[in-house]
């Protein structure tokens, strides 16, 4: 509430462009864009984390779904895949809000940080299948436990399944990256919804400062979703691999201090 | 480890989901359309009224005349939009209830059992 009044004149307009960019990021990679919205927020605009992290979560359906509603149009998203990792990662969601005091959020921080170069590295130098298609998907085991675990870890580390989900599907589990992303951009938009509304209850959400965000952030996903057709794979991977790492720099620093 | 084909287990497209997945594709559409007009208004009345947008926390709060017409746009409009992937999850039931795929059915079926769950020990 606070800071709802900021969202007039300039500030407005740079927070459209922050949903604009990260929507249309988050369209082409299938992440939600929390990880880039949160600190931009909290540093930049000196929001509260639980309010930034309340207004990333309205930001990430807006891109996901709007992004969805493309891929779906257009088959490329497999549905039932993205149904079953769905299932896991909010069974690991609701599992991780049980068990998240418990757990040591400063040593999986670090974990996750340290994890996140050997995936940088593989999206980078290993090779994977370009186009969707007839072909296979493997290791679908390793694909549940892996959602399960992006669900649990999701509150704790604060964030999304996708930096998870998207690098486990194109290298683990044989899924082709664009495929991947569409598919991941299915699942997110639950997994935040289930969220938001925790947040709402609460009186964190402050729509004076997600408004402008989500208009961006729809406008946003509908270029990235039109992008995607057009850009390569590999220029995909190597923007998931951006992200990542910077990801996994943050998730070191924070945990260690 | 033994390899799954997707023909056997997780087709990338059957052609009999083919027609609801464009119907969900709409579904998503819609849902995040008309929560955009609603929250476009909001934001637009509440910068023009000069006052911050207020988001209620319980329904006696609805109906307590502390909220103007911009404050009920904004919470319509966010409620739609929180509601939209949901509601899309509900709708791939009959999607694939119609296709004969009754394992899928379960696991949309678990889904929103586990959302429910969720929502109730928040």
């Amino acid at each position: 509430m606070t800071f709802a009044l900021l969202t007039a004149g300039g500030a407005g307009a740079l927070l459209v462009l922050l949903g604009l960019a990260t929507g249309c990021l988050g369209a082409l990679v299938g992440i939600g864009g929390g990880v880039i919205i949160v600190p931009i927020l909290s540093l930049g605009f000196g929001v509260p984390m639980s309010s930034a992290v309340a207004t990333s979560l309205v930001c990430v359906i807006a891109s996901s779904s709007g992004a969805a509603s493309a891929y779906l149009r257009d088959h490329l998203v497999d549905l039932r895949l993205g149904m079953q990792l769905e299932l896991f990662t909010v069974a690991g969601a609701v599992a991780g809000a049980f068990f998240a005091p418990l757990l040591p959020a400063a040593f999986l921080q670090v974990l996750f940080g340290a994890m996140s170069l050997p995936v940088v590295h593989g999206l980078l130098w290993r090779p994977a299948p370009e186009l969707p298609g007839p072909g296979t998907v493997r290791h679908l085991p390793f694909g549940y436990a892996a959602s399960f675990g992006a669900g649990a870890l999701s509150g704790t580390l604060g964030i999304g399944g996708g930096p998870i989900k998207v690098p486990v599907m194109t290298l683990v589990m044989g899924v082709p990256f664009k495929v991947a992303a569409a598919t991941s951009n299915l699942m997110i938009g639950v997994t935040a919804a289930a969220s938001v509304f925790i947040y709402w209850s609460r009186g964190l959400l402050d729509l004076g400062l997600a408004a402008p965000i989500v208009l961006g952030a729809l406008v946003g996903s509908a270029l990235g979703a039109r992008l995607l057709p057009r850009v390569s794979s590999r220029v995909l991977r190597w923007m998931l691999a951006l992200v990542l790492l910077y990801l996994g720099v943050q998730m070191i620093v924070r945990g260690l201090a | 480890m033994k390899e799954t084909t997707r023909e056997e287990a997780l087709p990338l497209q059957r052609p009999s989901t083919e027609a609801g997945e464009v119907a969900l594709s709409f579904l998503l559409r819609g849902g995040v359309f008309a929560a955009a007009i609603l929250l476009g208004f909001a934001w637009a009345g509440s910068l023009m009224a000069g006052k911050p947008l207020q988001v209620p926390t319980s329904f006696a709060q609805l109906g307590s005349g502390e909220m103007d017409l911009w404050d009920h746009l904004g919470a319509a409009g966010a409620l739609t939009l929180g509601a939209t992937p949901i509601v899309r999850v509900a709708f791939t039931i009959p999607l694939f209830a119609r296709a004969g795929e009754r394992l899928q059915v379960w696991v949309a079926l678990g889904v929103l059992l586990l959302l429910g769950v969720g929502a109730f020990f928040a």
